[in-house]
């Protein structure tokens, strides 16, 4: 950086290059928080980080001594803007398991890259004040000055010098006496008691911790921007919520009829001359809008009309949120539902956390959320709080799908019980609203059944706050349907549509009754 | 002649006429109890049409084929709408409508319909009150508790009263609600009338009552609602057994400490209260003794170790001493950690048997194997007739102690000398040589055993140490075939044999298999999960609806 040329630096590549990476953040903010911008607008300022890092690639070719530090510094910068680059495209082609494999792979590899410029910068540290002491005890022993002797003696707090006091101490068994006259007495020279280690190890360490430590509370709140505020608008309209009218058409096939003579001698079976073989075409077709309340076209009346319905699958800790994700089960479902109920449905699936959810205002909050899993489910009591305020207060369903086993069924229940504590797990019936409309479910389809074959529901103040499906319907959902009869699949997508329309009804329902309040 | 047939004719008429009641008698009384049971009298009352099509419904009711069941009722309704019977059959329909899960029709078709045509009946009364249960359990709790308080105030001496009102404790347990809960065991324990039909509902809630109570702690009335359902002699010894949670729980809080504190003393002076004055009768005795043995049990509870040690000298003194008093002191030895002291105690039995059998247990509690086999080879010498026994507790004592070559030695014995139970031994001689790892001599002792297919099972996982997979899966084919109840298992385990053996191709088929050939089995459900996990498949097969 020093070798950079005066005349580089008043360049304008330089003031170029400080616009495009002030825009560029700029811009990073706004895919975490707004997403007002489509994505192509992304790409498209990404992908002239092309052009800029080869202008300064060759821009730094010069043969001085620091030609190949700023060649790193480039690389640094470049991946961080490729990385993100590639994100934002992966998120284009709805490639979502692709996505999350480079995000966590990214992440790890923006954490080496740190840990060795961090290391880079400790040792050079060290080094300079290596040479100030040299200069200091030089000065001592040619002039014996006061100063220089004074300054030595004084205790170093600079954790980036080696002769930082505390570096090399005995710390164990622990002897407050000590410690206490260290830290009181600032000046004093009398420092802990020495141990058998070299500073070195002790800085080394330090640094390593500090920079983990620093790492992850950025992550964390670069985690959290991604939710400031955000919003989760029904499509608008109206409609009944009724069942699916079914059509039946009814062809009548007539069979041939044979001749026989009856003087014949050759005898065979005769068959019935009146046999009517009825083939039977069943066709589904939309009667009514499904949906609810007055509007215009298939929607919600609590709903606006640049409003969609959304799959946003819920992550949490200690367990496997992201199982099967991407591989198109939950985007399926969600254009299945678009399909069936014509209402608008977003383009792509989402994910959001748990603390997220804590980011969507009061009536414009998701009213379904997908969590699925086979492993543990970890959560803070805050998270259980922002899950119990997003379920009660803020008129939200969870839709709970057990991925792989009878722990997971465990942990769910667990779960429901700390964020529910009052509310006692029951049965849903099969007449059920939430099992009639827009499908009658005559009977609980599962894939495999990990947590037993029965759906069970949380219901509180008239309504289902939590629904659990069993025996893995994610999988049903997915490209392939894990094999399963078609009419197990069927049945699965009827279920995820029921679902989500009951969740949305629901809350256009609630959101009506706030207006007239 | 004549006269002798005509007898036995009218004695045959006699006859018909109290059997013909009899040949339903069986199914009233077997479900005599059950709210939606139909009275003798009624049945009584049905033309012999409508008890036909009753009892053909009533079959399939008792056999749980609900969809059966709910089509007779409803043919029954069809044909016999007028009949006296025609409200409990809308009664049972329901019931089906409920097992089918279909429990929203059930209240609104069903129930809701019995007490709005027949609401003078006894079916209204009992469909008052499966309203409020079916509400209470699809989870819509505050409509249920209208139902069932309904139900409860209105018919507080008829079983659905007292049922209403279980439900409603239900209720306030899950909503936490202390004080109604309180309110309805009480009213359960002490002012519903019991009967056949309701004791166990008002026994049950006297216990929870008591349980309360104790844990405020309310002593005498938790006595008292105990009382309800105990006679004398039994009320002492429940008192402290149902005393003992709630003062565990109270001691193990330091907040609550003193209310441990005042409990235990409570107990200690009801359980003095109730000692007999007069000794001299041999159940007098037996009471006082039993009194005292409960009083160590409170201070026990109540980590009073100082007053136990008094305790079991004062009863000494005041009873003697005898095998039971000994127990009780080398128990709470035991509980000190000290084993000498107890197996002093033990070494004092009358019943010298039994006293060696506790010393034996007492040095394999501490580890000490030579002294529990010295100990078994005593009981061998002296006790003859149980020489069995002791020879297998010795080998068992082996095992533990994985001295599996002397276990198999004393196995192979009790073979020879107990050829009756020849089975047993060699099954046991087998699982000792496959805890040892000696896989091909369990197998071979295996073979032996007639415990099919558990033999079979053992076989197959030895084989599977000895990685003779093809082996391992002819055994789990031949379990497959031969037990129905086992073939999801021993086809899960053809999968993972096949994986040990490195051929995964076959391992993923026999997955497969499994989820394609029971999808409603939980071997399913694990087949499914391994072939996600280990080999990313998501197109596994199986699949299946709720029954």
């Amino acid at each position: 950086m020093s070798a950079i040329s005066p005349q580089l630096r008043s360049s304008p590549a330089v003031k170029w290059t400080v616009g495009y990476l002030i825009v560029w953040t700029i811009l990073l903010f706004e895919i975490r928080t707004l997403q007002m911008l489509p994505n192509w607008g992304h790409i498209v300022w990404g992908s002239l980080s092309v052009a800029l890092v080869w202008y300064w690639w060759k821009a730094t070719s010069e043969n001085h001594q620091y030609a190949r530090l700023e060649r790193y510094l480039i690389a640094t910068v470049a991946f961080i803007l490729w990385w993100q680059l590639t994100l934002v495209v992966l998120d284009t082609l709805i490639m979502d398991s692709a996505r999350a494999n480079v995000a966590r792979w990214g992440t790890a590899s923006l954490f080496m890259i740190g840990l060795l410029w961090m290391v880079w910068g400790v040792e050079r540290a060290s080094v300079h004040y290596q040479k100030i002491k040299q200069n200091y005890e030089w000065l001592r022993d040619t002039s014996n000055e006061k100063s220089a002797n004074t300054k030595l003696a004084r205790l170093v707090w600079n954790p980036l010098n080696l002769d930082a006091h505390y570096y090399a101490v005995q710390w164990w068994p622990p002897r407050p006496v000590s410690l206490l006259r260290s830290i009181s007495n600032r000046q004093a020279a009398t420092a802990l008691p020495r141990a058998q280690r070299s500073p070195k190890l002790d800085q080394s360490l330090l640094a390593l911790i500090s920079y983990t430590l620093l790492f992850l509370l950025v992550a964390l709140l670069f985690s959290q921007i991604g939710g400031c505020r955000e919003i989760y608008e029904m499509p608008a309209g109206g409609g009944e919520q009724q069942q699916l009218a079914q059509v039946v058409k009814i062809k009548k096939v007539i069979r041939k009829k044979y001749i026989i003579n009856p003087l014949s001698s050759i005898i065979f079976a005769v068959p019935p001359i009146d046999d009517v073989q009825l083939e039977l075409t069943e066709i589904t077709k939309h009667a009514y809008q499904i949906g609810q309340g007055e509007g215009k076209g298939a929607g919600f009346s609590g709903g606006t009309y640049r409003g969609k319905v959304r799959f946003i699958r819920l992550e949490y800790s200690g367990g496997d949120w992201d199982q099967d994700y991407g591989v198109g089960g939950d985007l399926n479902m969600l254009l299945e539902y678009g399909i069936r109920t014509q209402h608008k449905v977003a383009e792509r699936t989402e994910s959001r956390t748990i603390g997220q959810l804590a980011n969507f205002p009061l009536g414009k909050s998701p009213p379904l959320v997908y969590m699925t899993g086979q492993k543990n489910i970890s959560l803070s009591n805050s998270e259980v709080k922002t899950l119990r305020e997003y379920l009660t207060d803020k008129h939200g369903m969870l839709f709970g799908d057990n991925g792989g086993s009878r722990h997971f069924h465990n942990q769910f229940l667990s779960m429901m019980n700390r964020v529910l504590p009052n509310v006692k797990p029951v049965p849903i019936p099969l007449d059920d609203v939430i099992h009639r409309i827009p499908y009658q479910i005559p009977y609980l389809p599962y894939v495999a059944p990990h947590g037993g074959k029965e759906a069970l529901g949380w219901y509180k103040d008239g309504r289902w706050l939590a629904y659990y499906h069993p025996g893995d319907i994610g999988d049903a959902w997915s490209d392939g349907h894990a094999g399963v009869s078609a009419d197990i699949w069927e049945s699965c997508y009827r279920i995820g549509t029921n679902v989500t329309f009951y969740a949305h009804s629901e809350y256009s329902k609630w959101l009506d009754a706030q207006e007239k309040d | 002649m004549v006269g002798r047939t005509r007898e036995r004719l009218i004695l045959m008429v006699a006859m018909s006429f109290v059997l013909a009641p009899m040949s339903f008698l069986p199914i009233c009384s077997a479900q005599s109890t059950q709210l939606h049971d139909m009275s003798l009298q009624r049945w009584g009352k049905l033309r012999e049409v409508e008890r036909h099509q009753m009892q053909v419904a009533e079959k399939y009711f008792r056999d749980r084929n609900w969809t059966v069941a709910a089509d007779e009722y409803d043919k029954y309704l069809t044909l016999y709408e007028a009949s006296d019977a025609a409200s409990h059959a809308l009664l049972k329909w329901s019931i089906c409508q409920v097992e089918l899960r279909r429990q929203n029709t059930a209240i609104n078709d069903g129930f809701r319909s019995v007490v709005d045509y027949w609401p003078d009946s006894d079916d209204a009364i009992a469909a008052s009150y499966y309203v409020g249960k079916t509400l209470k359990d699809i989870g819509q709790t505050k409509k249920a508790k209208t139902a069932l308080t309904d139900v409860a105030e209105e018919h507080p001496k008829h079983l659905a009263g007292v049922l209403a009102m279980v439900s409603l404790a239900e209720i306030a347990t899950v909503e936490k609600d202390d004080k109604l809960k309180e309110e309805i065991l009480r009213k359960l324990t002490f002012d519903a009338i019991r009967d056949k039909r309701t004791r166990r509902q008002c026994e049950n809630a006297s216990v929870q009552l008591a349980t309360i109570l104790f844990s405020k702690p309310s002593v005498e009335d938790a006595i008292k609602s105990l009382a309800t359902t105990y006679s004398n002699e039994q009320l002492a010894s429940e008192v402290v057994s149902k005393a003992r949670s709630p003062l565990r729980n109270l001691i193990s809080d330091k907040d609550s400490a003193s209310k441990a504190e005042t409990l235990a003393n409570a107990l200690l002076g009801f359980l003095r209260e109730s000692a007999p004055d007069n000794t001299d009768s041999d159940e007098t005795k037996a009471y006082a003794k039993q009194l005292a043995f409960l009083s160590i049990d409170v201070l026990q509870t109540a980590n009073r170790t100082a007053e136990v040690e008094n305790e079991f000298s004062l009863i000494t003194k005041r009873f003697g001493t005898d095998d039971e008093l000994l127990n009780r002191i080398a128990d709470w030895h035991k509980q000190n950690g000290q084993y000498a002291k107890a197996r002093q105690a033990y070494g004092r039995f009358e019943d010298k048997v039994a006293g060696l059998q506790m010393i034996a247990t007492s040095y394999r509690e501490e580890k000490d194997l030579p002294q529990a086999i010295q100990t078994y080879n005593k009981l061998i010498a002296s006790d003859a007739e149980n020489q069995v026994k002791w020879k297998s507790e010795s080998a068992g004592t082996y095992r533990e102690f994985k001295k599996h070559a002397d276990a198999i030695a004393l196995y192979q014995q009790l073979i020879q000398e107990d050829p009756d139970d020849g089975d047993r031994w060699l099954w046991e001689t087998a699982m000792t040589h496959k805890e040892a790892g000696n896989w091909k001599d369990a197998i071979g002792f295996f073979r032996q055993s007639e415990r099919f297919p558990e033999s079979y099972w053992e076989m197959a996982s030895c084989h599977r140490q000895l990685k003779q997979y093809n082996e391992a899966i002819t055994l789990y084919n031949q379990i497959a075939g031969g037990d129905k109840s086992r073939a999801p298992a021993a086809m899960l385990q053809i999968g993972y044999t096949e994986e040990d053996a490195k051929r995964s191709d076959k391992a993923i088929a026999a997955f497969k298999k499994v989820c394609r050939l029971f999808p409603k089995d939980q071997h399913a459900s694990r087949a499914h999960a391994h072939l996600q996990n280990k080999y990313k498949l998501t197109v596994t097969l199986g699949g299946a609806k709720q029954d």
